[in-house]
């Protein structure tokens, strides 16, 4: 009898302790679960991070650059201006047109057609149109007679005599 | 979206005119428009005027080249890449 209660002991032993391996063996492969989804989804964060700090780069780059083309662009813009001014304070204009009215007068006709042009192609159209056809560039030996050559034009204002024009403003 | 169409300008003819050829120009001008009737700038409201229009083309071209600026952000790095801008891609993840 002894000897059943003591296999019944050793049985409940051994039980017990297969019980804990079984135990132990299933609660480890379920850490093992979860850390390996865990890690998963912290490869995922990582590389969406990674995706993320490459795409700020490549953003942060893209925006350096076209804050300096605008800011060149920017500036480029204040040219006419400013080269108009210096040209305006460099001449005096009462004078030139007390000295030489009709050459004054050609180089402001032609000044203001460049501008319209230029305005017009600035805005996406097209600058090239034909000039007036009461303006004429300059000759470079103009003669007297020259102008009845010019009589099969077509002529926007009526009776209008042609002035010789620079476009260069 | 397109652009707004560009500007049609018409051509200006400007006179200019000193106290010695006065009364040819007149002449000239009653020929030429039938009636004496103009407009007259003094050349510093000439000049004015002329810096006023620079001043418009600089604001126009300005304020073209922001827009420009505006459309090339909105632009996706990667042409191949989904039309969404990379910063609005960044933030929504």
């Amino acid at each position: 009898m002894l000897k059943v209660y003591a296999l019944i002991f050793i049985l409940g032993i051994l039980g017990t302790f297969a019980y804990g391996a079984k135990y132990y063996y299933d609660s480890t492969q379920a850490t093992i679960a979860t850390l390996r989804e865990n890690n998963a989804q912290l490869e995922v964060a990582v590389q969406t991070s990674e995706e993320s700090i490459k795409n700020l780069q490549a953003d942060m780059q893209k925006f350096q650059e076209l804050n300096s083309k605008l800011q060149k662009d920017l500036a480029q813009a204040e040219a006419y201006g400013d080269e108009l001014q210096g040209k305006l304070n460099r001449m005096d204009l009462v004078q030139d047109a007390i000295k030489d009215a009709k050459t004054l007068e050609g180089k402001m006709n032609g000044a203001t057609a460049k501008l319209w042009r230029g305005i017009i192609e600035d805005t996406g159209g097209d600058g090239s149109r034909p000039l007036p056809d009461w303006l004429q560039p300059v000759q470079p030996e103009p003669r007297a007679g020259d102008q009845s050559s010019d009589q099969d034009r077509k002529d926007n204002s009526a009776n209008s005599e042609p002035t010789q024009v620079s476009t260069a403003q | 979206m397109s652009r707004p169409k560009s500007v049609q300008l018409n051509d200006v003819r400007v006179y200019v005119v000193n106290e010695r050829i006065l009364d040819q120009f007149i002449s000239e001008f009653k020929d030429r428009h039938g009636e004496v009737a103009f407009v007259a700038l003094s050349m510093q409201d000439y000049e004015n005027l002329a810096l006023n229009v620079a001043e418009l083309r600089r604001f126009i071209n300005q304020q073209t080249q922001i827009i420009v600026y505006y459309e090339d952000a909105v632009k996706p790095v990667d042409p191949n890449a989904d039309d969404v801008p990379v910063s609005e891609t960044v933030v929504g993840q």
